[in-house]
Protein backbone atom coordinates (compact mmCIF):
# COMPACT_ATOMS: atom_id res chain seq x y z
CA UNK A 1 0.00 0.00 0.00
CA UNK A 2 2.93 2.59 0.91
CA UNK A 3 4.05 2.50 -2.85
CA UNK A 4 0.69 2.63 -4.39
CA UNK A 5 -0.63 6.57 -5.74
CA UNK A 6 -3.41 7.93 -3.26
CA UNK A 7 -6.04 8.04 -5.41
CA UNK A 8 -8.68 9.28 -2.98
CA UNK A 9 -8.22 11.50 0.01
CA UNK A 10 -10.41 11.75 2.83
CA UNK A 11 -12.35 14.84 3.66
CA UNK A 12 -13.30 16.14 7.10
CA UNK A 13 -17.10 14.69 8.21
CA UNK A 14 -17.95 11.60 10.17
CA UNK A 15 -21.14 10.85 10.09
CA UNK A 16 -23.11 8.10 11.84
CA UNK A 17 -27.12 6.61 12.14
CA UNK A 18 -27.73 4.05 14.13
CA UNK A 19 -29.79 0.87 12.55
CA UNK A 20 -30.92 -1.03 15.95
CA UNK A 21 -29.27 -1.45 19.06
CA UNK A 22 -26.30 -3.62 16.77
CA UNK A 23 -26.75 -2.00 13.66
CA UNK A 24 -24.79 1.67 12.93
CA UNK A 25 -23.84 3.06 9.57
CA UNK A 26 -21.07 4.90 9.14
CA UNK A 27 -20.52 7.61 6.65
CA UNK A 28 -17.57 9.54 4.77
CA UNK A 29 -16.78 11.17 2.06
CA UNK A 30 -13.59 11.06 -0.10
CA UNK A 31 -12.06 13.26 -2.47
CA UNK A 32 -11.13 11.41 -5.59
CA UNK A 33 -9.36 12.58 -9.16
CA UNK A 34 -12.65 13.54 -10.96
CA UNK A 35 -15.12 12.47 -8.48
CA UNK A 36 -16.54 12.70 -5.29
CA UNK A 37 -16.65 9.23 -3.51
CA UNK A 38 -19.63 8.84 -0.70
CA UNK A 39 -18.96 5.83 1.31
CA UNK A 40 -21.82 4.27 3.84
CA UNK A 41 -19.91 2.04 5.85
CA UNK A 42 -22.44 -0.97 7.62
CA UNK A 43 -19.80 -2.67 9.23
CA UNK A 44 -19.39 -5.71 6.95
CA UNK A 45 -20.03 -3.85 3.60
CA UNK A 46 -19.85 -0.59 2.22
CA UNK A 47 -22.05 1.33 -0.78
CA UNK A 48 -20.22 3.72 -2.61
CA UNK A 49 -22.22 6.63 -4.16
CA UNK A 50 -19.73 8.43 -6.84
CA UNK A 51 -20.72 12.09 -8.12
CA UNK A 52 -18.93 13.30 -10.30
CA UNK A 53 -17.09 16.72 -10.60
CA UNK A 54 -18.42 18.00 -13.80
CA UNK A 55 -22.20 16.76 -12.67
CA UNK A 56 -22.60 18.85 -9.67
CA UNK A 57 -24.83 21.43 -9.71
CA UNK A 58 -25.23 22.80 -6.00
CA UNK A 59 -24.25 21.95 -2.75
CA UNK A 60 -26.90 23.42 -0.09
CA UNK A 61 -25.96 23.76 3.79
CA UNK A 62 -29.46 23.94 6.08
CA UNK A 63 -29.15 24.89 9.62
CA UNK A 64 -30.92 22.53 12.12
CA UNK A 65 -31.90 22.42 15.38
CA UNK A 66 -30.57 19.18 16.72
CA UNK A 67 -27.68 20.86 18.24
CA UNK A 68 -29.81 23.54 20.10
CA UNK A 69 -31.87 20.57 21.52
CA UNK A 70 -28.88 18.48 22.61
CA UNK A 71 -27.22 21.61 24.46
CA UNK A 72 -31.12 21.87 26.40
CA UNK A 73 -30.99 18.66 27.37
CA UNK A 74 -27.52 18.17 28.67
CA UNK A 75 -28.22 21.51 30.32
CA UNK A 76 -31.55 20.47 31.77
CA UNK A 77 -29.90 17.31 33.15
CA UNK A 78 -26.89 19.42 34.13
CA UNK A 79 -28.41 21.59 36.18
CA UNK A 80 -30.94 18.83 38.08
CA UNK A 81 -27.85 16.91 39.23
CA UNK A 82 -25.77 20.43 40.12
CA UNK A 83 -29.42 21.47 42.38
CA UNK A 84 -29.59 18.21 43.35
CA UNK A 85 -26.05 18.58 44.85
CA UNK A 86 -26.57 21.74 46.01
CA UNK A 87 -30.14 20.43 48.14
CA UNK A 88 -27.90 17.24 49.25
CA UNK A 89 -25.01 20.09 50.49
CA UNK A 90 -28.09 21.99 52.17
CA UNK A 91 -29.09 19.25 53.82
CA UNK A 92 -26.20 18.00 54.61
CA UNK A 93 -26.48 14.49 53.05
CA UNK A 94 -23.55 11.41 52.70
CA UNK A 95 -20.56 13.14 51.11
CA UNK A 96 -20.30 10.29 48.94
CA UNK A 97 -23.75 10.85 47.20
CA UNK A 98 -22.99 14.60 46.90
CA UNK A 99 -19.66 13.78 45.18
CA UNK A 100 -21.73 11.29 42.70
CA UNK A 101 -24.18 13.95 42.16
CA UNK A 102 -21.48 16.25 41.25
CA UNK A 103 -19.49 13.94 38.80
CA UNK A 104 -23.30 13.36 37.01
CA UNK A 105 -23.22 16.84 36.87
CA UNK A 106 -19.65 17.45 35.90
CA UNK A 107 -20.22 14.49 32.64
CA UNK A 108 -22.60 16.10 31.43
CA UNK A 109 -21.12 19.60 31.65
CA UNK A 110 -18.19 18.04 29.69
CA UNK A 111 -20.87 17.12 27.36
CA UNK A 112 -22.27 20.31 27.25
CA UNK A 113 -19.04 21.91 26.49
CA UNK A 114 -18.16 19.64 23.64
CA UNK A 115 -21.24 19.88 21.78
CA UNK A 116 -20.80 23.84 21.98
CA UNK A 117 -17.42 23.65 20.62
CA UNK A 118 -18.57 21.32 18.04
CA UNK A 119 -20.65 24.71 16.73
CA UNK A 120 -24.42 24.23 15.63
CA UNK A 121 -26.13 21.44 13.23
CA UNK A 122 -26.59 20.86 10.09
CA UNK A 123 -27.51 18.68 6.92
CA UNK A 124 -25.64 19.44 3.42
CA UNK A 125 -27.48 18.47 0.49
CA UNK A 126 -25.60 17.93 -3.02
CA UNK A 127 -27.79 18.49 -6.13
CA UNK A 128 -27.21 17.27 -9.55
CA UNK A 129 -29.09 17.21 -12.65
CA UNK A 130 -31.11 13.74 -12.00
CA UNK A 131 -31.29 13.25 -7.93
CA UNK A 132 -30.56 15.23 -4.68
CA UNK A 133 -28.43 13.37 -1.79
CA UNK A 134 -27.89 14.20 1.37
CA UNK A 135 -24.24 13.91 2.53
CA UNK A 136 -24.74 12.20 6.03
CA UNK A 137 -21.47 12.70 7.16
CA UNK A 138 -21.51 16.33 7.15
CA UNK A 139 -23.43 17.25 10.24
CA UNK A 140 -21.89 20.42 11.99
CA UNK A 141 -22.01 23.90 10.30
CA UNK A 142 -18.13 24.44 10.44
CA UNK A 143 -16.93 20.66 9.47
CA UNK A 144 -19.32 21.25 6.17
CA UNK A 145 -17.62 24.70 5.33
CA UNK A 146 -14.82 23.48 5.28
CA UNK A 147 -15.66 20.10 3.00
CA UNK A 148 -17.41 22.58 0.59
CA UNK A 149 -14.71 24.67 0.08
CA UNK A 150 -12.30 21.99 -0.49
CA UNK A 151 -15.14 20.26 -3.20
CA UNK A 152 -15.63 23.84 -5.08
CA UNK A 153 -11.83 23.87 -5.86
CA UNK A 154 -11.63 20.58 -7.38
CA UNK A 155 -15.35 21.11 -9.30
CA UNK A 156 -14.07 24.72 -10.26
CA UNK A 157 -11.33 23.46 -11.98
CA UNK A 158 -13.12 21.05 -13.89
CA UNK A 159 -16.20 23.52 -14.55
CA UNK A 160 -14.85 26.93 -14.02
CA UNK A 161 -16.80 29.56 -11.73
CA UNK A 162 -19.93 30.81 -11.32
CA UNK A 163 -19.91 33.90 -14.06
CA UNK A 164 -22.39 37.08 -13.80
CA UNK A 165 -23.50 35.80 -17.47
CA UNK A 166 -24.72 32.40 -15.70
CA UNK A 167 -26.40 34.06 -12.98
CA UNK A 168 -28.40 36.39 -15.63
CA UNK A 169 -29.64 33.05 -17.48
CA UNK A 170 -31.36 32.16 -14.07
CA UNK A 171 -34.74 32.37 -13.81
CA UNK A 172 -35.39 35.44 -11.33
CA UNK A 173 -37.93 34.78 -8.48
CA UNK A 174 -40.01 37.65 -10.05
CA UNK A 175 -40.41 36.44 -13.35
CA UNK A 176 -40.58 32.74 -13.15
CA UNK A 177 -40.55 31.29 -9.86
CA UNK A 178 -42.42 32.50 -6.59
CA UNK A 179 -42.11 30.64 -3.32
CA UNK A 180 -44.24 27.63 -4.07
CA UNK A 181 -46.10 25.47 -0.99
CA UNK A 182 -44.17 23.56 0.38
CA UNK A 183 -43.64 19.87 0.23
CA UNK A 184 -42.18 17.30 2.64
CA UNK A 185 -40.51 14.09 0.67
CA UNK A 186 -42.01 10.84 2.29
CA UNK A 187 -39.84 7.50 3.25
CA UNK A 188 -40.39 6.49 -0.59
CA UNK A 189 -39.44 9.61 -1.96
CA UNK A 190 -42.60 10.67 -3.13
CA UNK A 191 -43.19 14.66 -2.47
CA UNK A 192 -46.35 15.30 -0.53
CA UNK A 193 -47.76 18.86 -0.60
CA UNK A 194 -48.41 20.57 2.36
CA UNK A 195 -52.34 21.13 3.47
CA UNK A 196 -53.54 24.57 4.68
CA UNK A 197 -53.95 24.43 9.08
CA UNK A 198 -55.60 27.32 10.19
CA UNK A 199 -53.73 26.43 13.63
CA UNK A 200 -56.57 25.91 16.37
CA UNK A 201 -55.49 23.33 18.24
CA UNK A 202 -52.35 24.63 18.68
CA UNK A 203 -53.97 28.18 19.63
CA UNK A 204 -55.60 25.61 22.63
CA UNK A 205 -52.45 24.40 23.55
CA UNK A 206 -50.57 27.31 23.84
CA UNK A 207 -53.62 28.69 25.46
CA UNK A 208 -53.66 26.00 28.31
CA UNK A 209 -49.73 25.60 28.74
CA UNK A 210 -50.35 29.66 30.25
CA UNK A 211 -53.15 28.08 32.38
CA UNK A 212 -51.20 25.42 33.88
CA UNK A 213 -48.36 28.06 34.32
CA UNK A 214 -51.06 29.62 36.16
CA UNK A 215 -51.90 26.54 38.60
CA UNK A 216 -48.71 25.29 39.08
CA UNK A 217 -48.29 29.12 40.73
CA UNK A 218 -51.36 28.62 42.70
CA UNK A 219 -49.71 25.10 43.85
CA UNK A 220 -46.84 27.33 44.88
CA UNK A 221 -49.07 29.89 47.08
CA UNK A 222 -51.62 26.98 48.72
CA UNK A 223 -50.51 23.61 49.54
CA UNK A 224 -53.57 21.75 49.13
CA UNK A 225 -55.50 18.96 47.40
CA UNK A 226 -57.65 21.06 45.85
CA UNK A 227 -54.38 22.88 44.16
CA UNK A 228 -53.55 19.59 43.27
CA UNK A 229 -56.27 18.40 41.28
CA UNK A 230 -56.26 21.21 39.37
CA UNK A 231 -53.12 21.12 38.70
CA UNK A 232 -53.45 17.58 37.52
CA UNK A 233 -56.58 18.03 35.72
CA UNK A 234 -54.98 21.27 33.48
CA UNK A 235 -51.94 19.12 32.73
CA UNK A 236 -53.94 16.18 31.43
CA UNK A 237 -55.66 18.18 28.85
CA UNK A 238 -52.13 19.95 27.99
CA UNK A 239 -51.02 16.72 27.46
CA UNK A 240 -54.19 15.72 25.56
CA UNK A 241 -53.86 18.91 23.04
CA UNK A 242 -50.35 18.41 22.51
CA UNK A 243 -50.67 14.93 21.02
CA UNK A 244 -53.63 16.26 19.06
CA UNK A 245 -51.40 19.19 17.95
CA UNK A 246 -48.81 16.93 16.99
CA UNK A 247 -50.57 15.43 14.75
CA UNK A 248 -53.18 17.92 13.41
CA UNK A 249 -49.36 19.58 12.17
CA UNK A 250 -48.11 16.85 10.16
CA UNK A 251 -47.68 17.78 6.71
CA UNK A 252 -49.60 21.26 6.87
CA UNK A 253 -47.87 25.08 5.98
CA UNK A 254 -47.96 25.55 9.51
CA UNK A 255 -44.24 27.00 10.65
CA UNK A 256 -41.22 25.06 11.72
CA UNK A 257 -40.55 27.04 14.52
CA UNK A 258 -44.41 26.41 15.67
CA UNK A 259 -43.34 22.62 15.42
CA UNK A 260 -40.54 22.81 17.52
CA UNK A 261 -41.95 24.38 19.93
CA UNK A 262 -44.84 21.61 19.72
CA UNK A 263 -42.18 18.63 20.12
CA UNK A 264 -40.34 20.85 22.60
CA UNK A 265 -43.60 20.73 25.00
CA UNK A 266 -44.07 16.93 24.15
CA UNK A 267 -40.93 16.44 25.59
CA UNK A 268 -41.59 18.59 28.60
CA UNK A 269 -44.20 16.61 29.74
CA UNK A 270 -42.88 13.52 28.97
CA UNK A 271 -39.98 14.94 31.50
CA UNK A 272 -42.26 16.08 33.99
CA UNK A 273 -44.50 13.22 34.17
CA UNK A 274 -41.12 10.69 34.67
CA UNK A 275 -39.96 13.10 37.08
CA UNK A 276 -43.53 13.12 39.12
CA UNK A 277 -43.77 9.05 38.99
CA UNK A 278 -40.37 8.80 40.52
CA UNK A 279 -41.14 11.51 43.00
CA UNK A 280 -44.49 9.09 43.62
CA UNK A 281 -42.95 5.89 44.04
CA UNK A 282 -40.16 7.16 46.28
CA UNK A 283 -42.78 8.95 48.66
CA UNK A 284 -44.36 5.96 48.84
CA UNK A 285 -41.50 3.55 49.14
CA UNK A 286 -40.30 5.78 52.18
CA UNK A 287 -44.06 5.64 53.54
CA UNK A 288 -44.04 2.02 53.34
CA UNK A 289 -40.62 1.70 55.19
CA UNK A 290 -41.82 4.10 58.04
CA UNK A 291 -45.14 2.74 58.55
CA UNK A 292 -47.32 5.64 57.62
CA UNK A 293 -50.92 4.14 57.20
CA UNK A 294 -52.54 4.16 53.69
CA UNK A 295 -54.44 7.21 54.32
CA UNK A 296 -52.30 9.59 55.33
CA UNK A 297 -50.45 8.54 52.09
CA UNK A 298 -51.23 11.62 49.37
CA UNK A 299 -51.35 10.95 45.65
CA UNK A 300 -51.00 14.78 45.15
CA UNK A 301 -47.51 15.03 46.83
CA UNK A 302 -45.77 16.46 44.24
CA UNK A 303 -48.26 19.34 44.29
CA UNK A 304 -49.04 19.34 47.65
CA UNK A 305 -45.76 18.34 49.81
CA UNK A 306 -43.88 21.52 51.42
CA UNK A 307 -40.26 19.48 50.36
CA UNK A 308 -37.68 22.13 48.63
CA UNK A 309 -37.72 19.58 45.60
CA UNK A 310 -41.44 19.63 45.32
CA UNK A 311 -41.48 23.37 45.51
CA UNK A 312 -38.60 23.61 42.94
CA UNK A 313 -40.38 21.35 40.25
CA UNK A 314 -43.41 23.31 40.88
CA UNK A 315 -41.20 26.62 40.03
CA UNK A 316 -39.72 25.46 36.88
CA UNK A 317 -43.31 23.95 35.51
CA UNK A 318 -43.99 27.23 35.84
CA UNK A 319 -41.70 28.54 33.92
CA UNK A 320 -41.85 26.02 31.53
CA UNK A 321 -44.99 26.42 30.93
CA UNK A 322 -45.58 30.18 30.63
CA UNK A 323 -42.75 30.24 27.93
CA UNK A 324 -43.53 27.45 25.71
CA UNK A 325 -47.13 29.38 25.95
CA UNK A 326 -46.09 32.58 25.24
CA UNK A 327 -43.54 31.74 22.86
CA UNK A 328 -46.02 29.62 21.02
CA UNK A 329 -48.94 32.37 21.24
CA UNK A 330 -46.44 34.72 19.82
CA UNK A 331 -45.58 32.56 16.55
CA UNK A 332 -49.17 31.47 16.37
CA UNK A 333 -49.86 35.15 15.93
CA UNK A 334 -47.23 35.71 13.48
CA UNK A 335 -48.36 32.53 11.13
CA UNK A 336 -51.70 33.64 11.43
CA UNK A 337 -50.80 37.21 9.77
CA UNK A 338 -49.10 35.32 7.14
CA UNK A 339 -51.63 33.06 6.30
CA UNK A 340 -53.94 36.28 5.95
CA UNK A 341 -51.22 37.04 2.61
CA UNK A 342 -52.50 36.56 -0.84
CA UNK A 343 -51.83 32.89 -1.85
CA UNK A 344 -48.23 32.95 -4.53
CA UNK A 345 -48.60 33.34 -7.76
CA UNK A 346 -47.50 31.10 -10.45
CA UNK A 347 -46.40 32.59 -13.76
CA UNK A 348 -47.28 32.49 -16.84
CA UNK A 349 -45.73 29.65 -18.42
CA UNK A 350 -46.21 26.92 -15.54
CA UNK A 351 -50.04 27.83 -15.43
CA UNK A 352 -49.95 27.49 -19.37
CA UNK A 353 -48.37 23.97 -18.76
CA UNK A 354 -50.39 23.01 -15.97
CA UNK A 355 -53.74 23.13 -18.54
CA UNK A 356 -54.95 20.18 -20.42
CA UNK A 357 -53.10 20.34 -23.47
CA UNK A 358 -50.56 22.39 -22.33
CA UNK A 359 -46.61 21.65 -22.49
CA UNK A 360 -46.54 18.98 -19.68
CA UNK B 1 -30.00 20.54 -27.38
CA UNK B 2 -32.65 20.16 -24.17
CA UNK B 3 -33.15 23.29 -22.12
CA UNK B 4 -31.81 22.90 -18.32
CA UNK B 5 -34.62 23.96 -15.95
CA UNK B 6 -33.20 23.15 -12.70
CA UNK B 7 -33.38 25.19 -10.00
CA UNK B 8 -31.46 24.82 -5.93
CA UNK B 9 -34.50 24.34 -3.67
CA UNK B 10 -34.76 24.03 -0.02
CA UNK B 11 -33.27 21.24 1.29
CA UNK B 12 -36.13 21.17 4.26
CA UNK B 13 -39.37 22.27 2.15
CA UNK B 14 -37.56 22.06 -1.37
CA UNK B 15 -39.20 25.53 -2.18
CA UNK B 16 -36.65 26.98 -5.07
CA UNK B 17 -34.23 29.52 -3.36
CA UNK B 18 -34.00 32.63 -5.03
CA UNK B 19 -30.97 33.51 -7.34
CA UNK B 20 -28.96 36.22 -5.38
CA UNK B 21 -28.86 33.62 -2.46
CA UNK B 22 -26.30 31.51 -4.64
CA UNK B 23 -22.64 31.30 -3.54
CA UNK B 24 -24.16 34.36 -0.76
CA UNK B 25 -21.21 34.93 2.08
CA UNK B 26 -23.17 34.62 4.73
CA UNK B 27 -26.49 32.35 5.30
CA UNK B 28 -29.60 33.03 3.97
CA UNK B 29 -33.52 32.24 5.29
CA UNK B 30 -35.80 29.99 3.47
CA UNK B 31 -38.92 32.14 2.93
CA UNK B 32 -41.22 29.32 3.21
CA UNK B 33 -39.80 27.34 6.18
CA UNK B 34 -37.66 29.91 7.85
CA UNK B 35 -34.52 27.62 7.88
CA UNK B 36 -31.15 28.89 7.21
CA UNK B 37 -29.36 27.81 4.32
CA UNK B 38 -26.25 28.35 2.62
CA UNK B 39 -26.53 27.51 -1.53
CA UNK B 40 -22.74 26.92 -3.10
CA UNK B 41 -23.56 26.80 -7.14
CA UNK B 42 -21.67 26.07 -9.95
CA UNK B 43 -22.30 26.69 -13.94
CA UNK B 44 -23.62 22.96 -14.10
CA UNK B 45 -27.00 24.21 -12.77
CA UNK B 46 -26.83 26.40 -16.05
CA UNK B 47 -26.20 24.23 -18.37
CA UNK B 48 -28.22 22.55 -20.88
CA UNK B 49 -28.31 18.90 -21.82
CA UNK B 50 -27.19 17.27 -24.54
CA UNK B 51 -29.86 15.55 -26.47
CA UNK B 52 -28.72 11.23 -26.92
CA UNK B 53 -29.06 9.72 -29.93
CA UNK B 54 -31.98 7.92 -31.24
CA UNK B 55 -30.63 5.66 -33.96
CA UNK B 56 -31.19 6.24 -37.49
CA UNK B 57 -33.49 4.23 -39.31
CA UNK B 58 -31.99 1.72 -41.82
CA UNK B 59 -31.85 2.89 -45.72
CA UNK B 60 -30.74 0.57 -47.73
CA UNK B 61 -31.89 -3.18 -47.26
CA UNK B 62 -28.37 -4.38 -47.06
CA UNK B 63 -27.00 -2.17 -44.72
CA UNK B 64 -25.67 -2.76 -40.93
CA UNK B 65 -28.03 -2.98 -38.68
CA UNK B 66 -28.01 -2.99 -35.13
CA UNK B 67 -27.89 -6.18 -33.21
CA UNK B 68 -31.00 -5.15 -30.65
CA UNK B 69 -33.07 -2.95 -32.96
CA UNK B 70 -32.63 -4.60 -36.41
CA UNK B 71 -34.71 -1.42 -38.13
CA UNK B 72 -31.95 0.76 -36.99
CA UNK B 73 -28.82 1.53 -38.82
CA UNK B 74 -24.93 0.32 -37.11
CA UNK B 75 -23.04 3.27 -36.25
CA UNK B 76 -20.68 1.72 -34.06
CA UNK B 77 -19.29 -1.74 -32.33
CA UNK B 78 -19.17 -2.67 -29.06
CA UNK B 79 -15.28 -3.16 -27.57
CA UNK B 80 -16.65 -5.72 -25.30
CA UNK B 81 -18.72 -8.37 -27.15
CA UNK B 82 -17.96 -6.74 -31.58
CA UNK B 83 -21.69 -6.29 -31.66
CA UNK B 84 -23.36 -3.65 -34.06
CA UNK B 85 -24.77 -1.06 -32.42
CA UNK B 86 -27.11 2.07 -32.96
CA UNK B 87 -26.85 5.15 -31.24
CA UNK B 88 -29.64 4.85 -28.88
CA UNK B 89 -27.59 1.64 -27.76
CA UNK B 90 -24.00 2.83 -27.72
CA UNK B 91 -22.77 3.52 -24.23
CA UNK B 92 -19.70 4.87 -24.11
CA UNK B 93 -18.11 4.41 -20.53
CA UNK B 94 -14.55 5.52 -19.63
CA UNK B 95 -13.62 6.10 -23.53
CA UNK B 96 -15.18 2.53 -24.78
CA UNK B 97 -18.00 2.14 -27.00
CA UNK B 98 -20.21 -0.72 -25.35
CA UNK B 99 -23.77 -2.32 -24.74
CA UNK B 100 -26.22 -1.98 -22.03
CA UNK B 101 -25.77 -6.25 -21.26
CA UNK B 102 -21.97 -5.94 -21.71
CA UNK B 103 -21.69 -3.35 -18.91
CA UNK B 104 -23.86 -5.57 -17.09
CA UNK B 105 -22.01 -8.32 -17.07
CA UNK B 106 -18.83 -6.33 -16.49
CA UNK B 107 -20.22 -5.23 -13.52
CA UNK B 108 -21.54 -8.46 -11.66
CA UNK B 109 -17.67 -10.03 -12.92
CA UNK B 110 -16.49 -6.79 -10.46
CA UNK B 111 -14.32 -6.00 -14.02
CA UNK B 112 -15.37 -2.44 -13.90
CA UNK B 113 -14.28 -0.91 -10.53
CA UNK B 114 -15.67 2.80 -11.31
CA UNK B 115 -19.47 1.02 -11.86
CA UNK B 116 -18.90 -1.08 -8.54
CA UNK B 117 -21.10 -0.01 -6.05
CA UNK B 118 -20.82 -2.38 -3.44
CA UNK B 119 -17.95 -4.36 -1.36
CA UNK B 120 -18.38 -7.19 1.18
CA UNK B 121 -15.50 -6.67 3.26
CA UNK B 122 -14.56 -9.93 4.46
CA UNK B 123 -11.22 -8.82 6.42
CA UNK B 124 -13.99 -7.14 8.69
CA UNK B 125 -15.98 -9.97 8.94
CA UNK B 126 -13.05 -12.78 9.70
CA UNK B 127 -11.99 -10.56 12.21
CA UNK B 128 -15.19 -10.07 14.48
CA UNK B 129 -15.53 -14.28 13.93
CA UNK B 130 -12.49 -14.17 15.96
CA UNK B 131 -12.57 -11.64 18.33
CA UNK B 132 -16.01 -11.24 19.41
CA UNK B 133 -16.86 -15.18 20.69
CA UNK B 134 -13.78 -14.97 23.06
CA UNK B 135 -16.52 -13.15 25.09
CA UNK B 136 -17.79 -16.80 25.71
CA UNK B 137 -14.82 -18.74 25.60
CA UNK B 138 -16.58 -21.82 24.27
CA UNK B 139 -17.84 -20.16 20.98
CA UNK B 140 -14.42 -20.35 20.06
CA UNK B 141 -14.52 -23.99 19.43
CA UNK B 142 -16.91 -23.15 16.81
CA UNK B 143 -15.76 -20.07 15.05
CA UNK B 144 -11.69 -20.37 15.50
CA UNK B 145 -12.22 -22.76 11.86
CA UNK B 146 -14.73 -21.01 10.26
CA UNK B 147 -12.16 -17.66 10.64
CA UNK B 148 -9.30 -19.70 9.25
CA UNK B 149 -11.72 -21.15 6.88
CA UNK B 150 -12.65 -17.48 5.83
CA UNK B 151 -9.43 -16.06 5.49
CA UNK B 152 -7.88 -18.47 3.07
CA UNK B 153 -11.23 -18.16 1.21
CA UNK B 154 -11.60 -15.05 0.78
CA UNK B 155 -7.53 -13.66 1.04
CA UNK B 156 -7.70 -12.79 -2.62
CA UNK B 157 -11.21 -11.39 -2.66
CA UNK B 158 -11.40 -7.61 -3.76
CA UNK B 159 -11.56 -5.59 -0.47
CA UNK B 160 -12.68 -1.95 0.19
CA UNK B 161 -11.67 0.12 -3.01
CA UNK B 162 -10.40 2.72 -0.95
CA UNK B 163 -6.50 1.19 0.00
CA UNK B 164 -6.68 -1.12 2.62
CA UNK B 165 -3.65 -3.75 3.95
CA UNK B 166 -4.90 -7.55 4.85
CA UNK B 167 -3.41 -6.76 8.74
CA UNK B 168 -7.08 -7.69 9.76
CA UNK B 169 -6.85 -10.87 7.90
CA UNK B 170 -3.96 -11.44 9.26
CA UNK B 171 -5.13 -10.26 13.34
CA UNK B 172 -7.92 -13.21 12.57
CA UNK B 173 -6.16 -15.54 11.45
CA UNK B 174 -3.49 -15.14 14.14
CA UNK B 175 -6.41 -15.39 16.87
CA UNK B 176 -7.99 -17.90 15.30
CA UNK B 177 -4.46 -20.36 15.21
CA UNK B 178 -4.17 -19.24 19.23
CA UNK B 179 -7.50 -20.66 19.85
CA UNK B 180 -6.77 -23.70 18.10
CA UNK B 181 -3.96 -24.40 19.80
CA UNK B 182 -5.61 -23.52 22.92
CA UNK B 183 -8.50 -26.06 22.00
CA UNK B 184 -5.77 -28.46 21.79
CA UNK B 185 -4.03 -28.07 24.64
CA UNK B 186 -7.45 -28.39 26.67
CA UNK B 187 -8.04 -31.34 25.29
CA UNK B 188 -4.79 -32.98 25.43
CA UNK B 189 -5.42 -31.93 29.19
CA UNK B 190 -8.64 -33.29 29.80
CA UNK B 191 -7.51 -36.97 27.87
CA UNK B 192 -4.61 -37.24 29.92
CA UNK B 193 -6.57 -36.63 33.21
Amino acid sequence: MRGKNKEYTRLPGRGRTTVNVVHAVRYSLWLGPNHILAIANEGFSEDYKRFYYKDIQALVIQKTIAGAIYNAILAFIMALFFTLAAIGIAKKWDSGGIVTLCSFAGFFLVLLAVNLIKGPTCKCFLQTAVQTEQLYSLRRIRTARKTIARIKQAVEAVQGSLSAEHLASAPSPSAVFQTTAPVTRAPDGRLIPHKHYNGRFHLWLFSFLLVNALAYGLCIVVFGAFAGIVCMMVNSCCTILTIVALVKQNDTDLGSDIKTITWTTLGYIVASYIFIWTYSAIAGFQAAIDGTPHSEISPWGIFTDKTSITVVFRIVSAACNAALGIFGLKRMDEFRKRAGMPPPIRSAETQKQAQPGGGL
Amino acid sequence: MEKNISVVTCGKCRTPIPVETYNAPSMATCATCHTLFHATVFPALFKDFEKSAAGEAVAVEDESSCFYHPNKKAATICESCGRFLCGLCDVVLMDRHMCPPCIEAAQKKDKIPRLKKNRVLYDDVALCVAALPMLTVWATLITAPITVFIVIRYWKAPSSILPRTKIRFVIAMLLAVLQILGWVAVIAFVVRR
